[in-house]
Parts: C-alpha cells; structure tokens; sequence
C-alpha cells in the first residue's frame, strides 16, 4: 500500500474550460453578460421563499465603486439566504457535500461542481458559480448573506489563488460583519433581510459595457420573459442614477396583432409520456423580429434555454418570420433536462430523446401552422420571386453588354471615378492567392459549399525577424466579427506556415448576406526600423491590413451595373417598356406587367428572363447612345462614332442590329455551354 | 432592407425608394413604407417629449442641447432594437433622419454629412452611457468632437480615458480638439487590441504628459 494524495486540481484551467464552454454554446461578443445574468437569476429565483408564486423576489444587478474599486453587486430579496448546515473544517464540509442532500445551500454555493437541486429548478451542475469567478478580472469575488433558517449572517469569500487553486474564506455572525466592513471600506452596510449579495470584484468590460449601455436588459428581457409574465418578476439593473426593471417583450405579450396560433395539451410521440403543455406560434412578417428571439424558445423552468428556428425546420419562404414558444410539461421538462440539455443550460442535444422528439413536433406543427396561413408558396410570394429572379438573371446577363459598351452608370458629377490601381507589394504582407471560390468569379456561395485556401501566408522580405500576431477574421455586413484564427510568430525572413483553415463549410451559422474575409499582421514588438510610409515600428502596430475577400452567402453579389428592372402597371398600350435616369446611379428599366407580351410569361423565370434581356440590350444601346451625342470624351466605340458622325438616323438600326446580334450570339452560345458542362 | 426617402424641389415632393440592392419587389417597398410610417412615429414621438421636458422651444431653439440629443439617442436606441437595419444600409437611415423634423433639425444640411459627423448616429451612441456621466465629461459640442474619431469608438479603454481626463481637467471642445486629435493621431496605425491594460495605459499616459 502506497501514501494515498489528493489530486491537486489546476482550478484556473478548469475555469478557462468552464468559459469557453459558455463562450462556444452563447455565441456572441457579450456571452459573459449573458451567461451571468442566465446563471445568478437561476439561482436567486430558485432560492425564493414563495415557491408557487415568487412573491416578494427581486433581484437586481447594481454597478458600484467602492473606493476606486469598480465591483458589480447581485442581490437579491424574498429568498432563503443561503441556508444549510454550518461547517467550520474541510471534514465537515466534505461530509455534507457527499450526503448530497438538499438544502445545503452554503456547502454547494461554495463548491464547484457540487449541486443537488431538483429538477425543477434552474441549476444542477454546480457551474454557475463559477461563473462569477470568470466575471471578475482579478478572479474574486465576495459575498454576504442573512439566512431564513437560523437568522446567521455570514460573509465570505471566493478566489482563484497564485496556486491555482479556487479557495474560499467563510465567517459566522459578528466575525463575519467585520469582515465585511473591511472588505467593503466601511461603504456598503450589512445585510438586513434574508437573502444573498454577491459582489464581482473588478468585472470585465464586457459586463460593464453591457450594463452601462443596456444591453444585458434586452438578454434578461428575453430570457426572463415568462418569469416575468406569469409572476411579475422584478429583475433590475443598476447603474449609477437610475433603476432599468427587465419587462416583458412585446412579442411574448398575450395580446398580439400577430397571427397566432396555440396548440394544448398534446403528447409530442406516440407510446412515450412526453407532452407538452403548450405551443404558440405566430407569424410576424415585415416585424424585423428581434434574431435573439426568432424560432420557438425552448421554455425550461420558466426561462428560454434555445431558440429552434423555424427556417432551420422547414425550408420553405417566410418561415423566418415565425416565432414562438413552447412550455413542457413536467415529465418531459425534467428528462429534457437532465439527459438533453448542456450545463449552460444555453442549448439542448437534439439527437437525444426526448430532445429529438421534441424537435419532430415542433417542425410538424410549424408547417400545419404555415399551410394553414398560406405562408408557404402564397401566390403572391411566388409571382414576386419569379420576377424577381428573371430581372436578376437578366441584369447578369447584361452586365458583359453593358461593360462593352462602356455603361458604366452615370458617375459623373464633380467625382469622376478613378480606375482601380493595385498598390505594390509590402516587403512585410500577407498572401491569400491560393483561396478558391465553389463559383470560380463568383462570389456567391450557397448553403452546403466551401470556400477552400482559407489562409493566409506572412511573407518578410526584410532581413531582420519580427514578433507579429496575425489574425485572419470574418465580418459580416451586419458588423458581426468572427476570428478564424490568430497565431502570435517569430516572422524569420522568407514565407511563414499557413494561418487560417483549410476550408471554410458554409452552413446555416452563416445568415444570408455580405461577408468579408480579412487577415492582418500587427507588430508585437518595437523594432528600430520604419514602415515603407515612415510610421515607426512598436507593440500594436498594423503592419499590413490589405487582405479583404468579399463573398455572398445564398444571395447573389450586388449588381454594379447600370440599370435595374422594375415592374409597373399600366394600362396604355403604348407602354410596354420606359427607362428613368435615377440619381447617379444608373437607370430604371419600367416594363409594363399588363402588357400582353409581358403579362403571359410573368410567371415563366426562363421566359421573362430571356424577353428582359433581349429588350433590355436595345434599351442599352439607345441609353448609349444618348449619352455619347452629350458626351464627346467618352466616345471610343468606333461604330457609334461613325454612326454620331454621319448624321443619319437610317444608320441607327443597323448599327444596334449588329451589335444586338453579337451580344445574343455570344450569350447563347455560353448559355448553351453552360448546359452541356451541366449535362 | 429600402428606405424611402422625399425629396423636395420645385415639382414638390418627391418619393424614392434607397437601398443598396438594385432591384426592389414590390415587397421590399412595402417593408420600406412600414419602416418609414414607424420612424416617422417615433420622431413625433420624440418631438413631443422634447417639449415636454422643455427643452427645446416650439420654434426648435435647443435650450440644453446635450438633453436633447440624450433623448433622442435613447430613442433611437429603442427604435432600433425592435426595427432592425442591415449595415449596407446603415448609412441611409442615418442620413436620411434629417428632414424628418423641423423641430429638431431646423434646416437641412447643405452638404453631405459623413457619418462620422452625423448628429443622429452621435447621439445614438452617446445615449448609451448615463447622462449624469456625460454631463460631466461636457457639452454636446465636445461629445460631438469625441464621438467623432472612430479609435474612441473601438477601444472603450480609450474612450474611458477620455471620459475620465475631460472630468478630471473640464476643457472646451476647442481646447480640447489638440488633446484628442493627438490620442487619435498616436492610433492611427496602431491595433490597441493586442496591448494590455498597462500598455495601453503607458501610450495614453505619455499622449497626456
């Protein structure tokens, strides 16, 4: 037999782990916030005296400076305090922890990974509370609290030590008040009704940022809403000269101009016990529904856990514009629970049962929802996609015409456009020439597609090494920034490794729309040399910015050309096509829904494309022409130049004939070689 | 997202419809029209707690201007967290709540605002701080001028070193112009993402000295 130890933990790897787990599941610069906010309402709402009804809680997030020191504080009133028997060595303590019974309140809140609440309630992983220590720069914080039971005051406190050990100090009664009074300067007074304070020594900006612009309302607005309906919840953040409550969104309002529909009581699988105990979904188009709440929440313990979006369900139009929420009833809410859902309790593992039950259900009755409504393929929806789809095509088509023309739209103005020079190349830079597109030229990537060469490569062409960081990242045209990857190197002279990924997979995390790839190397290190435009070299500085690829996610690029369709009604016979100047943009083309040549392919893509781009190419030359007549400069054609010379109008229409014909030629041609390589 | 727009000259007013796509359905002008009914509500909406809490006079002479652009970046804080814009075409709506009301803007600009100038977008972000804590930085003016240097906008350590030496050392928007053209000038090359707090402090510290 050996000498038995005690494993000694890295407690700070186990909080990095810990926060990188709510970093992933949360998804967004401000996870701290809202993973805080989630996890210290849980608690105090499960530590409430009304269990049925919550009466007198309240809970509230208040920023303090107590003396200099920048401390966010969470209190609560209408709870317990944190009860449970009192210990006074680590034997005790271990002892009460391994009963694993419940109640013990002040052992679990001051130990990782202990917990034994009941389903019901929020928590069961004992990861919330560390939590708080993640919130604390310094990796500190305290508390106090005044408990039900037996009327003691304790106060306490919980840190990650240079041993990387979490380790806490705990105090009873008149010991704990002056610790108290020492740890607060004498600023904050003691506790005087039941409950608990626990005060984040030294937050993240994050949280900080989050309370003082308000954001961290909007998270608790949104995860708290049923609290807040059903029990008239007070939850409020505090922040220097006002009191902001949380309030119930407008959205999760009974009341509702939506339609709506709520489906009872229903079992969600046959031969199972699993029910519901309520789905409402409605459809809200042209809402701009909030995208924290689009898709039906998930309702666990009266909070949002996920929310499931529709158009991940069913893919079909306008199903993006349907949200919702489902409550469950006590048998399912507790397995979703404890064999589906993650410790954040930010999400659920929808292949496990019953989470994929649920998940079956709810897309089944989102699409009873949406044929009940005609949402899917109204016809109005499907006439306006044809069209739309045809004038796209058409404008494509165009777009070599227009550019052998020389239709570059207007432009003109006092601002003449200067023709794109690349700049030279940086002797310190970042190459990107092996990345290719699923589309060759085109930016457009749809769903299921990849991107491949994702990276970029350092190049040094000095003769000295430099420290640099080199951060390849993806902004969306919505402002969202997501880092690929940053790598800190020693850039020797000559071509670095690769820094990026191999491919990136174009799923559904990407929303429809504009995306940049960027890379950028800074200096991580002051260097006695300059950049080539003078700026000397030191920690921080951008030593190279230009990587900046442009790619379209499930929408085509935004057409630079000249011209755009758009239709109109009119019921003059001589109407079928009119073009407007519009700004300096370009131009209008107006084509005339109710003409007959028109009216009979609207709902024909190929037709009304092809017809588009056929009379869209006249209308091209005629526009050209016009404008050269003004615009001696820019005459370089020389067909239109002899043609303007000539003075002759029976010149016009052979002139565009030929070219009209040269265009088409070309454009069917390429569309038939299109079709064969299809083939 | 499209934005409608009026535009008057001699024929009257005129309506177009913006938007960085090129093509617009039928649908899309719908949306446009539904978006502008509710901004136009919600600038009415402003006007008239404007002369509520009196600050501005029925003529739209701006008695505390820094109140008044408070309150109309919390509302449009408000407004765009139910009303959501797509960053192609941020600058659309920022440009184009000028006009929208004679109490607030009495006259239209001459020239083009660029975005970083623009009294609507600084406001929005200004109503994101407590108005006690901008009061004591300074007047609309000097807000004006910070917000209007995208590092202060980027780095919020920078800013709040800003924010604590314009409340530790009152200064003029002029007299304070050379101290924040000169924090700006320091960054301009420079990712403070990579610095820590202390090295960070080091260069603010110097700009001061």
């Amino acid at each position: 037999m050996g000498i038995i130890f005690r494993q000694i933990r890295n407690d700070a790897n186990d909080i990095k782990a810990i926060a990188d787990g709510y970093r992933t599941k949360i998804g967004h610069p401000l996870w701290l916030a809202d993973g805080l906010q989630k996890d210290a309402i849980q608690n105090s709402w499960d530590a409430r005296v009304d269990k049925k009804h919550g009466k007198g809680w309240e809970c509230g997030f208040s920023l303090l400076d107590i003396g200099g020191e920048e401390i966010l504080c969470i209190e609560d009133w209408g709870t317990t305090g944190l009860n449970g028997a009192k210990f006074y060595t680590e034997e005790e303590l271990s002892k009460i922890l391994n009963k694993n019974k419940s109640g013990e309140d002040l052992a679990y809140f001051l130990n990782s990974n202990w917990s034994a609440k009941s389903s019901e309630e929020g928590g069961n992983r004992g990861r919330g509370k560390t939590l708080f220590l993640i919130a604390s720069k310094e990796k500190r914080i305290f508390f106090d609290s005044l408990r039900s039971t037996d009327d003691t005051y304790i106060c306490g406190e919980l840190y990650l030590d240079n041993d990387k050990q979490i380790k806490f100090k705990l105090s009873y009664d008149q010991d704990a008040q002056k610790i108290f009074a020492g740890l607060t300067k004498n600023k904050i007074s003691i506790l005087d009704h039941y409950g608990t304070r626990i005060f984040i020594v030294n937050p993240e900006s994050t949280i900080i940022d989050a309370i003082k612009n308000g954001e961290i309302v909007s998270f608790i607005n949104y995860c708290r809403w049923e609290t807040i309906k059903k029990h008239q919840a007070k939850i409020f953040i505090k922040n220097g000269d006002g009191k902001r409550y949380a309030v119930l969104p407008k959205w999760y309002e009974d009341k509702t101009d939506f339609l709506s529909k709520e489906f009872p009581l229903e079992k969600i699988k046959e031969n199972t016990s699993y029910r519901i105990k309520k789905l409402v979904l409605r459809y809200a188009p042209n809402s701009d529904v909030p995208e924290i709440i689009k898709g039906i929440s998930i309702q666990r313990g009266l909070m949002s856990i996920q929310c499931l979006r529709a158009d991940e369900l069913v893919h079909e139009e306008g199903m993006n514009d349907i949200y919702g929420w489902v409550e469950m009833d006590e048998v399912l809410e507790k397995d979703m629970k404890n064999m589906c859902e993650g410790p954040e309790h930010f999400d659920f593992a929808w292949t496990a049962k019953p989470a994929k039950y649920l998940k079956d259900y709810i897309r089944i009755k989102i699409r009873e929802f949406a044929k009940e409504l005609k949402i899917i393929e109204s016809e109005e929806a499907r006439k306006n996609k044809i069209q739309k789809t045809a004038e796209e095509n058409a404008l494509k088509s165009l777009s070599p015409f227009f550019k052998k023309l020389g239709l570059i739209g207007k432009h003109k103005g006092t601002h003449p456009k200067k023709p794109h020079k690349r700049k030279g190349d940086e002797p310190l830079r970042l190459s990107i020439s092996d990345i290719i597109f699923p589309e060759g030229d085109s930016r457009r990537v749809d769903y299921g597609e990849k991107i491949v060469n994702t990276y970029v490569v350092p190049i040094n062409e000095l003769s000295d090494s430099v420290l640099v960081l080199v951060r390849v990242f993806i902004v969306s045209d919505e402002g969202k920034t997501e880092v690929i990857e940053e790598k800190e190197i020693n850039l020797r002279p000559g071509r670095g490794s690769k820094i990026g990924t191999d491919e990136i997979i174009i799923n559904s995390n990407f929303n429809k729309g504009g995306y940049s790839l960027r890379g950028r190397m800074i200096s991580l290190e002051k260097k006695n040399w300059k950049l080539s435009d003078g700026t000397s070299i030191e920690k921080g500085t951008i030593l190279y910015d230009r990587i900046n690829q442009k790619f379209y996610v499930e929408v085509d690029p935004p057409e630079s050309g000249p011209f755009r369709f758009q239709p109109e009604k009119k019921e003059n016979k001589e109407k079928l096509f009119r073009w407007e100047p519009e700004g300096d943009n370009g131009y209008v083309i107006f084509y005339n829904e109710l003409h007959p040549l028109i009216k009979i392919i609207l709902d024909d893509v190929e037709k009304l494309d092809d017809y588009l781009t056929e009379q869209g190419a006249l209308i091209a030359l005629q526009i050209r022409l016009e404008e050269l007549i003004t615009e001696e400069e820019d005459r370089k054609d020389i067909d239109f130049i002899k043609l303007i010379n000539s003075e002759d109008v029976s010149n016009v229409w052979p002139v565009f004939l030929k070219k009209y014909s040269e265009f088409m030629w070309d454009l069917k041609e390429q569309n038939g070689n299109k079709n064969k390589k299809k083939e | 997202m499209v934005i409608k727009i009026r535009k008057r000259n001699k024929k009257g007013e005129q309506v177009e419809y913006k938007s960085n796509k090129k093509i617009l359905t039928p649908q899309d002008i719908k949306e446009a029209d539904k978006f502008d009914l509710f901004l136009n509500k919600e600038i009415k909406e402003i006007e008239k707690v404007l002369l509520k809490e009196k600050v501005i006079s029925e003529k739209g002479v701006k008695k505390d201007p820094l109140k008044v652009w408070y309150i109309i970046g919390k509302h449009i804080n408000e407004f765009l967290e139910s009303k959501h814009v797509v960053r192609e075409d941020e600058h659309l709506f920022w440009d184009y709540l000028y006009g929208r009301s004679s109490l607030i803007n009495k006259t239209l600009p001459l020239t083009v605002i660029s975005k970083t100038r623009n009294d609507f977008k600084i406001a929005f972000l200004l109503a994101k701080y407590p108005l006690k804590l901008i009061r004591s930085v300074g007047p609309w003016a000097l807000w004006r001028e910070i917000l209007g240097y995208n590092i202060f906008l980027n780095d919020k350590r920078v800013l709040n070193f800003v924010i604590n030496e314009l409340i530790k050392f009152p200064r003029t928007r002029d007299k304070a112009r050379p101290f924040l053209k000169s924090i700006c000038n320091r960054f301009k090359k420079i990712d403070s993402s990579v610095l820590n707090d202390k090295e960070l402090s080091r260069i603010l510290k110097k700009i001061r000295e």
